[in-house]
């Protein structure tokens, strides 16, 4: 923002991104007409809106403004009209009283609904009826009052259809951000369980919550999010990729650098670790940085299962990150360079299996590999009961008749399967679709230099992934720089009595998170 | 500082392991096998005792200057136009030894992989990855060996172990039996190659973390090191017998051969090409990197970063020109290079020590100052 010209130009996107009605800066009058016909231009074309006026005793009037379908009508009914038409002729004969304190009087002992508050500005009695609550004004009063009786459509607490677990919570977020953070704070009662709100959006003036346990984050990581997060202006935002995209630490590295979920269990489980989740209203995903490679292939069912489960478990996922980014280009690479290393009866059934096809390997195995991620696709965009079948089709059909006519070998159909299952066993879904995509550059070196070509991929996406950090955090920590303390949870999970210490490169400031000899130990006998 | 990037002693241990392992592969086991036979385990040992007082030198006259590189300490201790001169020669070291070793690599891959591949596109692609890792500065470089190393020495064990059975202990005796003489000069010959490149390491001193623990990091990295290539040489001559270990080119790379273990595991050779490859790689990135910082340090440059891409495609020049081939460069690195390197390794690091010390110039001092 330092370059004037960009500042320029950046000013003239702000004049299209919203184009404010002139008047809309003017305070409350008092004159309740002049209000409403003000309102009334400011949200004209609106046919959700609401103005409700009515009056209280024989001369005060009111009016009430709000948006259909947005607000609960039962509370607007019961809370703030009914107590208004009943109490407040009888409160007013009382005395003659003036502005101020009628506003009060209403406030304290008229409306019955939670949350009041008020404002002089016209500005802001619009921002709060389109954000859902109820805007009272009353005549001869230079404030409006704004009650909250907020209430809309909204899905429920559901189990979350992209992290299921076999054993563990069932609830996951939803669309509404206050559900949200209580999800959140049910888990973590204690006030060190900080919730920053701001909005982002010029238009959409979306909610946003910064998330974190004070004394255990860091604070130069949370502050780095503070700055990062408020420096987003944009017209909307309609989901926490945008958010990603624009706070990410490298825009042009394939792998993600913020994690996102939709399990409450595991926001907490990071917090707990120091790391700071983002939540956004409208949206079940929510943001966890700072995150590492290692990380985004941790379930948080891992830490719900017996620990050598979980180790086992986990070292699979390994091997199984391996294959999915390897098998295709180490078979490509073995069939065209290095026959020698494979078994001489193995050999001889992949070169019959290979006889009728015309193709060599390398081509064989992107036209199978590019089938397959459309038919993944596929399988995603389709209607569900549409889907099952182009799967069945795709999978069965294409697959045995390809074989049958001899474009592919039945070696490679095995090849590629064995890899689609492989990615999907990367618990994160932007981590696995980077390993996936990734296989096809593996591949082409593969079929160029062989496992030369292949040696030369792998370091150079080493290297890459050395270079990367998230929020300051190198992305391979703790192996790399090592961090002998927290191999407890990368390659194996040790169990609970063993995680005395939280990840050293979020939590630098409290690492301790339980009392040591925790291991439980049968009483002696006899005793 | 050029690179404001810092990496913690173990890091730059474990860089100068991998940097010695680099050599297992090529010309050093036939080296020290066509001197000294079946006692070539033996010579490596030695080399590598000399390879402590070597690394004990240059690293007890960094730690006078511990914020300086080695080009920047020589213009403060010979005065601007000796120094000057001796600060270009230990840029151009790292960039000779760079390029030679890109070149047995090339030719190594080439000959034992990839034989229908044109030589310049194995080293050109190599070169490629190794810039953009260079560019990253030496934190990535040290994270990437850490995350490496531990793997790799895994597989490495492992093809040892599978070798054991065929072992031929016969091969080993007689000890000695052509004297001292043999092994002497096997000692002299890799002492100077893998154990004396070490020199480069001064290169990264400025950029370690807790600097007083270096001097030990580096001898115990010598002394594994030394150890592991022994252990390399020891199995290729228990297996091959020294006749044909001295004769082979890739003798460390052929052994594998040898394994055939539960009837499908055979001709494993193209891993032992994976494996010497990986730790090759970062030899020559250590060396790229060394030339790269010292030229902008030598030139005064803001930045290194600038000087990345012009210096590898030197690199990758050099390496045609100067590398003829791996027959050629056996004999050169057999009779010539220990000469060459004579003053690099000892000469100008022992005169400069003891200058600094007569002069009683001592860089500690002045930079804790100005920190405090």
């Amino acid at each position: 923002m330092s370059d004037p010209a960009g500042n320029d130009s950046y000013r003239k996107g702000e004049i299209e991104m919203e184009h404010g009605t002139p008047s809309i800066h003017q305070s409350v009058s008092g004159e309740i007409e002049q209000d409403l016909a003000l309102l009334r231009t400011i949200l004209a074309s609106s046919s959700d809106i609401v103005f409700r006026e009515f009056q209280m005793g024989d001369a005060q009037k009111a009016a009430i403004i709000f948006l259909d379908g947005m607000v609960n009508t039962v509370i607007v009914d019961s809370d703030i009209i009914r107590p208004l038409l009943r109490y407040g002729e009888a409160m007013l004969q009382k005395s003659s009283l003036s502005s101020a304190s009628l506003e009060s009087l209403l406030r304290n002992q008229v409306i019955t609904a939670a949350q009041v508050s008020s404002g002089e500005q016209i500005q802001e009695a619009v921002d709060h009826v389109l954000s859902g609550d109820t805007v009272l004004l009353i005549d001869g009063v230079k404030k409006a009052l704004f009650i909250s009786a907020k209430g809309w459509g909204k899905r429920a607490v559901e189990e979350p259809a992209t992290e299921a677990v076999i054993r563990g919570p069932r609830e996951g977020f939803t669309e509404n951000l206050l559900t949200n953070i209580s999800l959140i704070r049910r888990r973590l009662r204690t006030p060190q369980l900080k919730i920053e709100g701001i909005q982002l959006g010029r238009l959409s003036k979306t909610d946003v919550a910064i998330t974190y346990l004070s004394g255990v984050a860091d604070d130069s990581i949370v502050e780095e999010v503070r700055k990062r997060v408020s420096r987003i202006d944009i017209d909307a935002i309609l989901e926490s990729g945008y958010v990603e995209e624009l706070i990410e630490d490298n825009s042009f590295s394939i792998f993600p650098q913020v994690n996102y979920t939709e399990r409450p269990d595991k926001i907490v489980a990071n917090l707990l670790e120091g790391k700071v989740a983002i939540l956004i209203d409208n949206t079940p995903f929510a943001l966890i940085v700072p995150v590492t490679f290692f990380e985004m292939m941790q379930a948080s069912e891992d830490y719900y299962q017996r620990y050598f489960i979980s180790t086992l478990i986990r070292l699979l996922r390994y091997l199984f990150l391996v294959i999915a980014l390897l098998l295709p280009s180490l078979y490509i690479a073995l069939l065209t360079f290095h026959q020698e290393m494979l078994p001489t009866s193995l050999l001889l059934s992949a070169a019959a299996s290979r006889e009728a096809v015309p193709f060599p390997a390398i081509v064989e195995a992107l036209l199978m590999e590019i089938s397959f991620e459309a038919l993944r696709e596929a399988g995603v965009r389709l209607p569900r009961p549409v889907g099952q079948a182009v799967s069945i089709v795709g999978a069965l059909v294409i697959g045995e008749a390809s074989v049958s006519a001899g474009i592919v070998s039945a070696p490679m159909v095995i090849i590629v399967s064995i890899t689609g299952i492989a990615s999907f066993i990367i618990p994160s879904y932007s981590q696995a679709i980077t390993i996936r995509l990734l296989r096809f550059p593996m591949m082409l070196l593969a079929g160029t230099l062989g496992l030369y070509g292949v040696l030369l991929g792998v370091l150079f996406i080493l290297i890459h992934l050395a270079r990367l950090r998230s929020f300051g955090v190198p992305y391979l920590s703790p192996l790399a720089p090592l961090h002998t303390s927290d191999l407890k949870d990368v390659l194996v999970r040790v169990p609970w009595w063993g995680m005395i210490r939280r990840s050293t490169e979020s939590a630098k400031n409290n690492p301790r998170r339980m009392k040591g000899m925790l291991r439980p130990r049968p009483p002696k006998r006899g005793g | 500082m050029l690179d404001r990037g810092k990496i913690s002693a173990g890091q730059a241990g474990f860089l100068m392991f991998t940097f010695l392992m680099g050599s297992v592969a090529v010309i050093v086991p036939s080296i020290a096998t066509s001197f000294a036979n079946q006692d070539g385990w033996l010579v490596i040992i030695l080399a590598a005792l000399i390879g402590v007082g070597v690394v004990l030198i240059f690293t007890s006259l960094g730690l006078l200057f511990p914020k300086q590189s080695i080009i920047q300490y020589s213009e403060l201790i010979l005065g601007k136009w000796l120094g000057k001169t001796v600060g270009l020669l230990y840029v151009l070291y790292p960039f000779y030894l760079g390029s030679l070793v890109t070149g047995l690599f090339r030719d190594y891959v080439t000959i034992t992989a990839l034989p229908r591949t044109p030589p310049i596109v194995v080293s050109g692609l190599l070169l490629a990855v190794i810039a953009y890792a260079v560019r990253g500065g030496i934190e990535s470089l040290g994270r990437v060996n850490e995350l490496i190393l531990p793997f790799r020495e895994l597989i490495v064990l492992l093809v040892i172990l599978m070798l054991i059975t065929d072992f031929k202990w016969n091969n080993l005796s007689p000890f000695m039996g052509e004297g001292v003489l043999p092994v002497v000069k096997g000692t002299i010959s890799t002492a100077s190659l893998p154990f004396g490149e070490t020199i480069v390491f001064a290169m990264l001193l400025p950029n370690i973390r807790n600097i007083q623990k270096v001097k030990r990091v580096y001898i115990l990295a010598v002394v594994f090191g030394g150890l592991l290539l022994s252990i390399s040489v020891l199995t290729s001559i228990l297996v091959l017998g020294p006749e044909v270990a001295s004769r082979l080119n890739f003798p460390t790379h052929e052994v594998i051969k040898y394994i055939e273990k539960l009837g499908f595991m055979t001709d494993m050779d193209i891993l032992g090409m994976l494996l010497w490859i990986s730790s090759g790689f970062m030899k020559i990135a250590v060396c790229y990197y060394c030339t790269a910082v010292g030229l902008a340090q030598w030139c005064r440059l803001s930045d290194y970063r600038s000087v990345v891409i012009p210096i590898g495609i030197l690199i990758y020049i050099f390496s045609i020109v100067a590398y003829g081939s791996i027959v050629e460069d056996a004999v050169f690195a057999k009779a010539i290079w220990p000469f060459f390197s004579i003053p690099f390794v000892l000469l100008f690091p022992l005169l400069m020590l003891i200058i600094a010390k007569i002069r009683g110039l001592d860089g500690r001092e002045r930079e804790s100052a100005g920190e405090g």
